[in-house]
């Protein structure tokens, strides 16, 4: 019997869904010892108090909440691309589809726990519920991610149906029985009858307006966090806009690094084309401009006519003791090299792009440590402390301990839900071959 | 809880005459003793000022503002930090989660976190604590300078007020209109009309309740406030002058 192009697809993803690989179990083996290092540091910061990090009377939260931005970011991001991609119906995307869905799911997973370390009463957690206040943009923080965990979880679980449907009939795999029961379970029975595929549209239109408007909100929310306070540097009317720019910015560049992995990892060469690949850097090269406008008005206005306050802000990223170094990194990582390699042709190769997009996931990283730091170190009172650790920030190993643990939970997110789904939507991409010319969104609306 | 509804009938302010600082240190000592704060702990401190160039430096001894729009009340998220009736703005830490939201809110860098288990006499850190006191401190939340309420109710003033050996503080009711040092009780707005009280950072709008007198006719130099200080310490002030 002939297979079918889509049962070849299908068969890439043997391992890990019918059996992880030895590579698998080692990567994941390394991936949860940096959780373990995570949890011994974790255990010294609860035992031993907050001390044990860099943060201190002025900089009073740190690389924690740097990366809680950064991964709320990817999460927003993911979310946002997800809701695009279906509601245009861009075609070519299909493939990329379920690749920014599970790392919207993994970036609103791992960024909550980072303000979680920033609490200093663990046990109290609970009053953010019991004893909530509206008026605290914390409360509003919390709200908004919880929604938009729960509609990324449902968005994730509705885009997998088919997958689960395609799974548990399929015979090219061989499938342990308590997985193909559990597929079974979480196809609710689909079987591609019209009505169940006009459902599931449905289903699917209706989540990702939602999840689009939620996402980008909840993303301004978390930048109005920081545009409320009166502190120079952060309350800036632009923080909203540039928090979504500068996420959207990320989420793309962590798209083309999965993409390049995915591509190796399962030969996927003639699904995840070249194509893709420039498509995504010219993308990146739109964000890249959007980045630098941003970047250039927000300092451009803060240099040009400030208060005391602000001019010792800005001085810290010209000055080389202080920011300087860091200032130029972050301008070279997300501005410079992006636009040497994605201008010229030459250098437009997917291993390029990707290295690029390493190299700006870095610096939009950096970026967020020079939105919270400098700031926290700027503040209107001087402050005359003998303290060295009270006026400069220094992160401790128990800060990047744990930010190595985010990584591998990130990883271990990701590597947990591709054993129970390709990371190519198969059973979409057979299902739009079938209908060839899918309805756009606003004719179901009718 | 009373703690929470403040001092019936009572709106308190505070003066602090800049004029007469010659940063003895003496408030920062007391209040240190009151709240059974070790050294390093400073809920009242003293900063060296000097506002332009050519203007003169000067002695700026700096409590909880105790602000009418307090931007750490606004953002606290379970409503451990409150204003009160009275004016005050409190903390309680039986409440506080901890997540130091408002102290990234707070222009004026006055609140302190517990970042390790409080040095504390034990039989202190075993009583019952109070917004009113913020006696004991508790590890992972925030104090702050709390305008010593449990000594208004007995009818004495702060600690950092009658410490003071050149009478720097002026504490009081505004509803009264009287302000006191600890050696003369004078009229608080004629003192803030004859003196030109202003208070710092107005343009942010958050209202202090702490008023500033300009440090003009001083009582001493302000060279006068680094006897004794050591070079590390005189080195701080590096930037300032
Ligand atoms: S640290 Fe405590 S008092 Fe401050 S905002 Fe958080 S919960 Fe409220």
């Amino acid at each position: 019997m002939e297979i079918s192009p889509f049962d070849k697809l299908l068969s890439k993803f043997k391992h890990p869904i019918a059996q992880p690989s030895r590579s698998w179990w080692m990567l994941f083996a390394i991936m949860l010892a940096f959780v373990a290092i995570g949890l011994v540091a974790l255990v010294d910061q609860i035992v031993h108090g907050h001390q044990v990090t860099g943060m201190r009377d002025h900089v009073v939260w740190g690389v924690f909440i740097v990366n809680f931005i950064f991964f709320l970011g990817i999460g927003y991001s993911g979310a946002i691309m997800a809701s695009v991609f279906h509601l245009t119906r861009i075609r070519w995307s299909k493939p990329l589809h379920r690749i920014v869905e599970q790392f919207a799911l993994m970036g609103l997973i791992v960024g909550p726990v980072f303000i979680f370390l920033c609490i200093g009463r663990l046990d109290r957690i609970l009053y953010i519920f019991t004893y909530a206040r509206i008026q605290s943009p914390i409360t509003w923080d919390v709200m908004a991610i919880m929604t938009n965990l729960v509609f990324i979880a449902t968005y994730l679980y509705i885009a997998h149906i088919r997958d689960f449907a395609k799974l548990r009939d399929t015979t090219v795999l061989e499938i342990s029985s308590w997985k193909k029961k559990l597929f079974e379970k979480l196809s609710l029975g689909y079987t591609g009858r019209p009505e169940q595929i006009k459902a599931l549209n449905r289903a699917q239109n209706i989540l990702a307006v939602t999840v689009l408007f939620t996402a980008i909100l909840a993303d301004s929310l978390l930048a109005w966090l920081f545009g409320m306070s009166l502190r120079p540097g952060w309350h800036s009317t632009l923080f909203a806009p540039e928090f979504i720019l500068v996420a959207l910015y990320s989420g793309v560049a962590l798209l083309i690094v999965l993409m390049w992995i995915y591509r190796q990892q399962y030969k996927l060469n003639d699904v995840i084309t070249d194509q893709h690949f420039q498509i995504m850097g010219f993308t990146l090269l739109l964000f890249c401009f959007g980045f630098a406008y941003l970047t250039l008005s927000e300092c451009i206005t803060e240099w040009y006519n400030v208060s005391e306050t602000h001019r010792r802000w800005i001085g810290k990223f010209l000055d080389f003791n202080e920011y300087g170094y860091m200032s130029l990194a972050t301008v070279a990582f997300a501005v410079g090299f992006p636009l040497i390699v994605l201008v010229i042709p030459r250098f437009r190769t997917p291993g390029s792009i990707t290295v690029i997009s390493v190299l700006i996931l870095i610096g939009l990283w950096l970026k967020r440590y020079l939105i919270i730091v400098p700031t926290l170190e700027t503040p209107f009172v001087p402050m005359q402390d003998l303290r060295p650790e009270y006026v400069h920030y220094q992160a401790t190993w128990v800060e990047w301990a744990l930010t190595l643990a985010g990584i591998g939970s990130s990883v271990l997110i990701l590597m947990l839900l591709n054993l129970f789904a390709p990371v190519i939507p198969v059973a979409d991409l057979e299902h739009d071959d079938e209908i060839v010319v899918p309805k756009p969104f606003y004719e179901t609306l009718k | 809880m009373a703690a929470r509804h403040g001092i019936p009938g009572k709106k308190f302010v505070m003066v602090i005459d800049l004029a007469k600082c010659k940063n003895a240190r003496k408030c920062v000592t007391a209040c240190q003793k009151m709240h059974y704060q070790p050294e390093d702990k400073e809920w009242l401190q003293v900063k060296l000022m000097k506002d332009n160039e050519e203007g003169a430096p000067y002695w700026f001894p700096k409590t909880c503002f105790h602000c009418d729009n307090p931007p750490c009340v606004k953002v606290c998220p379970v409503d451990a930090t409150f204003k009160r009736d009275d004016g005050l703005v409190l903390i309680d830490n039986d409440r506080c989660i901890g997540c130091k939201f408002c102290m990234a809110a707070c222009p004026y860098s006055t609140r302190v976190f517990n970042w390790a288990e409080p040095e504390q006499p034990e039989e202190i850190s075993m009583c019952h604590s109070s917004p009113e006191t913020s006696v004991p401190s508790k590890v992972g939340t925030v104090d702050k300078c709390d305008f010593c309420p449990d000594m208004s109710r007995r009818g004495l003033l702060p600690d950092c007020v009658t410490s003071c050996p050149n009478g720097v503080f002026y504490f009081g009711d505004a509803n009264e209109d009287a302000v006191s040092n600890g050696t003369e009780t004078v009229r608080f707005k004629k003192l803030l009309s004859d003196r030109g009280g202003y208070r710092y950072l107005e343009e942010l709008g958050t209202e202090p309740r702490v008023y500033y007198l300009p440090p003009t006719d001083r009582m001493f130099p302000w060279e006068r406030g680094l006897d004794g200080l050591s070079e590390e310490q005189k080195a701080l002030y590096d930037d300032i002058l």
